[in-house]
């Protein structure tokens, strides 16, 4: 075949985030004409929905399982459009369509241009790292999240917080890409190539039980740089911190975006993702499940009992979302081990699925946080949300269900999302079973803690007489940025079945 | 008229519906009106109710309706199934038939707070979506919707008891017993997981969820004896299960939150607090009983020690409380004890009918009696102006009197009064007791038994404290009642007067002569759940043992007489009386004093004892929940704000991640 | 005289990874942390070129792969983005710290 072609048909599958990119930039040169903020979020919610009219584009005409024939059978492509990364996009456009409603009155208008062209550099970032099958491509990815994340801390709030989070999340965050630079180095020496799936391939090959210490190293330094982004213990530091100094829109895209990527990420890099033709396995060896099973008991038990002490709110959803990477990181413990046995809820679908309701749930918690914030009287602490419930009854419901989805109760996402997470550390067979029972033994004790500080803030709104009046005129986007949030929160927990087999055909079993 | 699949969904959907009408509609447009959805939907829930008792007595087999696919995926299939049987039928018509009177009554004495409308609007709100989840629990057919309604029973519960949320106390009670409860439920869910992953590994090609009731009851009832992993496996999931159970229904160690849940409004202790949520693990256990009739039999001893030891321990707490709610509470946390001893009796085929029925008869004529103690105490309580302390009142026969005989039915009902329903179901525990000391474990359940017997006249001595301190004795109202005390409007006393015919007559017609309710959950449950291999009870009476617990019920209820009617007035009399008549009076007080020596002395002292032991508890449980928190301090100076520190800490991690693997490479 | 093996590129690129942790760990100037962090990305592209330029094929012949020294172009592009940004953040810190030393900022922790 004309490798010409072929390129060109790979640019076709990024046409989406190519439409994107190009637009922000539009946006980065026009926003010095025009300095309105609604016409620019306007503007993005445009673009967002162009991108997803290209994505839908060529599912038009053949619409019956077509993703498979978009690509090559070997994969050698350095982008494939899978399951995985045609769900993810569909996740990343619909995140940045209630980012954009739920920010479309926190940002000042003579920044709106540059914060939504950022934010939209951010959802093609989030687009090309689900698709991308080559170590470049996915560096180049997760630095598109990353650079543009760092000018929306630095452009958003200017007091003495947001600085100090902005120059944290800076440091920390390149510190981070440094470390996951390094084990991609690694990967590539050990295989000679930077393409995924051929390096998988190449590691699947050595003798999974004696993998070289070069292996141990990059597979460490992969999970270090990418755990930073989504916030595993101890690599979590900086979340607190920066999501209390910087904005509310800055917390909600930080608590949500980069997870996606980073697990995105883990998920391919780590042989986790077996779509179509390829046979399940783990090229990283024996050696992937423990490191996460260590990994996963921390980070939800870090962030369940500082989350217990905290009186912010910011810092509580910050630890409360450390704590869901946590139940998220059970699902890459168990996925290798339930590759090889006919389980029903694999630990990679376990893990999509949590991080659709995670995300629905959160950045909905955030968007009510600040759908009731005024510049001058903002929602810091549990006790600014006292009485809610009797000066906006509809919004503290709906932040009530998020939050009730965050302990996990029944019918809603996050207890759907809990039971399958939970469900595959019970499935694994005997040889490791022990192991995994506790793990499931630990998350469940952690989510019974977990219930104390979303309960704190539930008996506020519900059960206090309000400190003060929160007058804030309603505005219909950030409630519709909301309305989503808790319609999603909802729906997956009254019927996941779709999205779970939407999941289960993403990391293939 | 209806058939089963539309009255299935419709018995929880219509109090759901009537919960979201009131939440959403009741404080702006129904305002005064808010109780009515609720009465009318729980009320036609309740007809409905007996429709389905009347499908399930002619039905063969358990009537199970699938609605919808709740999550399917790769060989996990769970539906929204409802099923009636006999057990769900029962449990169906003791929650909305108490219920609606419950929600009546409520209209009465929650009459202070149509004042403020949202206030009613959102107590009606609860009920109705208290019922829903309530109903949910006892209809679903496989273990996730039971949790699914289980943990919406929590959440009504904690909204409720929070509901005079002003009060920092109600405010803390309402978060205890959500958190000490979703304790519980952690290992609850946790043994609902293991049941499936063990189905799935049992059975590999299978289709079928092993959290469905059928699927996993046939695989727990063709257990063979000589399996013993999975007799271990059923023992695991049996004990996780039971956490979920013991916390539900506040046993050993996790009662400590229902007697602070006494803050909610008094029909919301008699309607949760004490008639059915609270039950709820009784149903889990008596629902799940082919898994613990699987299990290796110390974990049925587990359940009857826990039942047992909590039946005594709370009810010699009880003994010395001055708190009329609490009294009740205590009494509640020692009447589900008996339920769980029940339970823990089914040792052989031949004793699950008999052990199950004696529960949930029980658990059946509970409901009617401590419903219709505690509406009776409200009752007083709104006479009284919100006083229930039994110290600051008295006499109350004469100004109540009503209410007086109703507390007074209940009373007797619950001391085990012969011929009552209490008696019956408690006669039908005891002889369960006493049957299974013939099996394994006998010896311990002969110490079960004779702490039941105890435990029996312990109930009759506090409830007939309790009875006299308030209602008998010379008149005193505290002055918070107002000058003019008064019996409560008929919408409060007529649901007593018909709870009351419920707690006095409702025993003997369905079980010791009729033999109805055995037969309903042998026929149209039992027999399905263990594939037909467990044997009938037999019919008959044990009239020693009644004998004999007829003599513990009346001594302690005569004690208390002597106690709290008759020696406080004795020397008034002493003084008036002949020199003759004076020796014999002396006599008789020396009896008194004998008495007091012998039976109170050491009861007050043992209940001083159990008030420590309860004090211990309520500190441990306490000092469980406060452990994330201490921990959470130690880890805190590590995010101290510097940046240098977060990367330092980085690296370590990576290093130690490193290493860790490293040697376990090597090894 | 040995000569130079890939072994020795390796011990370097881990050798500036370490020197860049250090930095990192050790100095309070945020030019000086974000030096430390340059550090440990030019470790990465040393092994990244290193790699590239030592690979052989399963065959054993000497092949030229091109992605490794791509890789190491990316780097060192994105690199000067990220200096770029670090400029106008440190830029922002220094209006409101009045220093550059990143321990003055432990407003936020807990």
């Amino acid at each position: 075949m004309n490798p010409t072609v072929e390129l060109a048909n790979v640019y076709l599958l990024a046409l989406p985030e190519i439409v994107l990119t190009l637009s922000a930039c539009l946006l980065f040169l026009a926003g010095t004409f025009r300095q309105n903020r609604h016409f620019w979020a306007m503007k993005s919610l445009g673009i967002l929905g162009a991108a997803a009219f290209i994505l839908a584009l060529p599912f038009y005409r053949q619409p019956v399982d077509p993703l498979f024939a978009l690509q090559a059978p070997n994969m050698v492509q350095p982008i494939v459009l899978d399951r995985l990364a045609l769900l993810l996009k569909i996740v990343a456009l619909i995140g940045g369509a209630v980012l954009v409603l739920f920010s479309w009155n926190e940002v000042s208008d003579d920044l709106a241009a540059e914060y939504h062209a950022c934010l939209l550099v951010i959802i093609a970032g989030v687009g090309l790292s689900a698709m991308a099958n080559d170590l470049i491509i996915l560096f180049l990815a997760l630095e598109m999240i990353s650079i543009p994340t760092y000018v929306i801390l630095y452009l958003q709030k200017t007091d003495l917080g947001a600085r100090e989070a902005a120059a944290k999340y800076f440091l920390l965050s390149v510190f981070s890409t440094g470390l996951l630079l390094f084990g991609f180095s690694y990967l590539y020496g050990l295989c000679g190539t930077t393409n995924i799936t051929a390096l998988l391939d190449g590691l699947r090959s050595t003798d999974a039980g004696r993998l070289p210490l070069i292996a141990l190293v990059a597979l460490v330094m992969v999970v270090a740089g990418l755990g930073f982004k989504i916030t595993a213990v101890p690599f979590h530091f900086y979340a607190p911190d920066v999501y209390q100094g910087t904005s509310l829109t800055s917390a909600a895209l930080l608590a949500f975006v980069p997870k996606v990527a980073g697990f995105a990420a883990l998920l391919r890099v780590l042989d986790f993702v077996w779509p179509g033709n390829r046979p399940p396995g783990v090229a990283l060896g024996t050696q992937a499940p423990i490191l996460f099973w260590i990994l996963a008991a921390m980070t939800m038990t870090v962030g369940n009992v500082l989350a217990l002490l905290q009186d912010n709110l910011k810092r509580i959803l910050a630890y409360s979302s450390v704590a869901h990477a946590g139940y998220m990181l059970i699902g890459l413990a168990t996925a290798p081990e339930l590759a090889h046995q006919a389980a029903a809820v694999g630990g990679g679908q376990a893990v999509v699925f949590y991080l659709v309701s995670y995300g629905a749930m959160t950045v909905g918690a955030f968007a009510v946080l600040a759908y009731l914030s005024t510049p001058q009287a903002p929602i810091e602490t549990v006790d600014d949300l006292a009485g809610v419930s009797r000066s906006h009854p509809a919004v503290a419901l709906m932040m009530a269900i998020f939050l009730f989805s965050l302990i996990g109760m029944p019918l809603t996402a996050g207890f759907a999302g809990k039971f399958f997470l939970f469900l595959g550390a019970l499935e694994v067979r005997p040889e490791q079973a022990v192991l995994f029972r506790c793990l499931a033994l630990i998350a469940a004790l952690n989510a019974a803690a977990g219930a104390w500080y979303y309960l704190r803030i539930i008996a506020a709104m519900y059960l206090r007489t309000p400190l003060r009046a929160i007058d804030k005129p309603a505005t219909w986007p950030g409630l519709a940025a909301i309305a989503v949030c808790a319609a999603i929160t909802v729906a997956l927990g009254v019927y996941p079945t779709p999205l779970l087999q939407a999941a289960k055909a993403a990391v293939g079993q | 008229m209806f058939d089963i699949r539309t009255l299935l969904v419709l018995i929880p959907v219509l109090p759901l519906l009537a919960a979201a009408v009131t939440g959403f509609f009741g404080p702006r447009f129904l305002r005064k009106n808010s109780h009515w959805p609720c009465i009318v939907a729980v009320a036609s829930s309740c007809v409905l109710a007996f429709l389905v008792l009347g499908k399930v007595a002619h039905a063969e087999a358990p009537l199970i309706e699938r609605y919808y696919t709740w999550m399917q995926t790769g060989s996990l299939d769970i539906g929204l199934t409802l099923r009636a049987d006999g057990l769900t039928a029962l449990m169906l018509i003791t929650i909305t038939f108490v219920g609606s009177w419950i929600a009546i009554f409520a209209v009465g004495y929650m009459s202070h707070e149509r004042e403020h409308e949202a206030g009613y609007a959102r107590f009606f709100a609860a009920v109705a979506l208290f019922v829903f989840s309530m109903t949910l629990l006892v209809l679903g057919d496989n273990y996730l919707v039971m949790f699914a309604g289980w943990e919406g029973v929590g959440l009504c519960s904690y909204l409720l008891i929070g509901f005079w949320f002003q009060k920092p106390s109600a405010a803390a009670a309402a978060r205890k017993a959500f958190l000490v409860t979703r304790l519980g439920d952690a290992g609850m869910m946790l043994g609902i997981l293991l049941l499936w992953a063990g189905y799935q590994y049992a059975h590999p090609q299978t289709t079928a969820s092993g959290i469905n009731f059928e699927t996993a009851f046939t695989w727990a009832s063709s257990t063979l004896p000589d399996d013993t992993d999975t007799q271990l496996f059923f023992g695991t999931v049996a004990l996780l299960l039971l956490c979920g159970a013991v916390g539900k229904s506040a046993q050993i160690p996790l009662y400590v939150w229902l007697p602070d849940a006494m803050e909610g409004p008094t029909p919301v202790s008699a309607l949760i607090h004490a008639a059915t949520m609270v039950t709820a693990g009784v149903y889990l256990v008596a629902r799940s009983m082919p898994i613990f009739h699987a299990a290796p039999p110390a974990v049925l001893l587990t359940v009857a020690s826990i039942g047992a030891a909590t039946a005594l321990l709370a009810a010699l707490i009880a003994l010395t409380q001055h708190d009329l709610k609490r009294v009740l509470a205590y009494s509640t946390i020692s009447q589900i004890g008996y339920m769980f001893l029940a339970l823990g009796c089914a040792t052989t085929d031949g004793l699950v009918l008999l052990a199950v029925t004696a529960a949930i008869f029980h658990l059946f004529t509970h409901a009617f009696f401590k419903a219709l103690l505690f509406l009776s105490a409200g009752s007083v309580m709104h006479a009284m102006g919100n006083v229930i302390d039994m110290r600051r009142f008295s006499g109350l026969r004469t100004v109540l009197p009503t209410t007086h005989w109703t507390f007074l039915c209940g009373a007797a009902a619950l001391a085990g009064v012969p011929l009552l329903s209490g008696f019956w179901s408690k006669d039908e525990i005891l002889g369960a007791a006493l049957e299974a000391s013939h099996h394994a474990y006998g010896n311990v359940y002969m110490v079960l038994f004779i702490s039941g017997l105890v435990t029996a006249g312990l109930t009759a001595f506090y409830t007939f404290r309790a009875y006299f301190l308030t209602f008998w004795g010379e008149v005193k109202v505290p002055p918070e009642a107002g000058h003019h005390v008064h019996e409560s409007p008929p919408v409060m006393t007529v649901p007593l007067m018909v709870l009351a015919v419920g707690a006095v007559g409702l025993g003997i017609v369905v079980q010791p002569f009729t033999h109805w309710f055995g037969h309903l959950l042998e026929h149209h449950w039992l027999n399905s759940s263990f594939g037909g291999t467990i044997q009938p009870a037999p019919h008959g009476f044990n009239i020693p043992l009644m004998a004999g617990s007829s003599l513990f019920a009346l001594g302690g209820v005569g004690l208390a007489w002597l106690m709290y009617v008759r020696s406080p007035a004795l020397p008034g009399k002493l003084a008036g009386t002949m020199q003759g008549l004076y020796q014999l009076s002396l006599n008789k007080f020396h009896v008194d004093e004998l008495y007091y020596v012998f039976f109170v002395g050491p009861a007050t002292l043992f209940a001083g004892i159990c008030q420590a032991i309860d004090f211990l508890v309520d500190s441990v449980v306490d000092l469980v929940g406060q452990l994330p928190g201490l921990l959470g301090k130690l880890v805190r100076p590590i995010q101290n704000g510097l940046v240098q520190f977060y990367a330092l800490a980085m690296i370590l991690g990576l290093t130690v991640f490193l290493s860790a693997l490293v040697l376990r490479m090597a090894k | 005289m040995t000569p130079i093996t890939l072994n020795h590129y390796l011990a370097l690129g881990a050798v500036l990874f370490v020197c860049g942790v250090l930095c990192m760990a050790t100095k309070r100037n945020a030019i000086g942390v974000l030096m430390g962090v340059e550090l440990v990305l030019n470790g990465a592209n040393i092994n990244f070129v290193a790699f590239a330029y030592y690979l052989r094929d399963p065959q054993g012949n000497a092949v030229f792969l091109v992605e490794g020294q791509v890789f190491a172009l990316f780097v060192i592009v994105l690199a000067a983005a990220e200096a770029a940004i670090a400029l106008a953040i440190v830029l922002n810190f220094y209006n409101n710290h009045l220093t550059v030393d990143v321990d003055t900022a432990e407003e936020l922790k807990g």
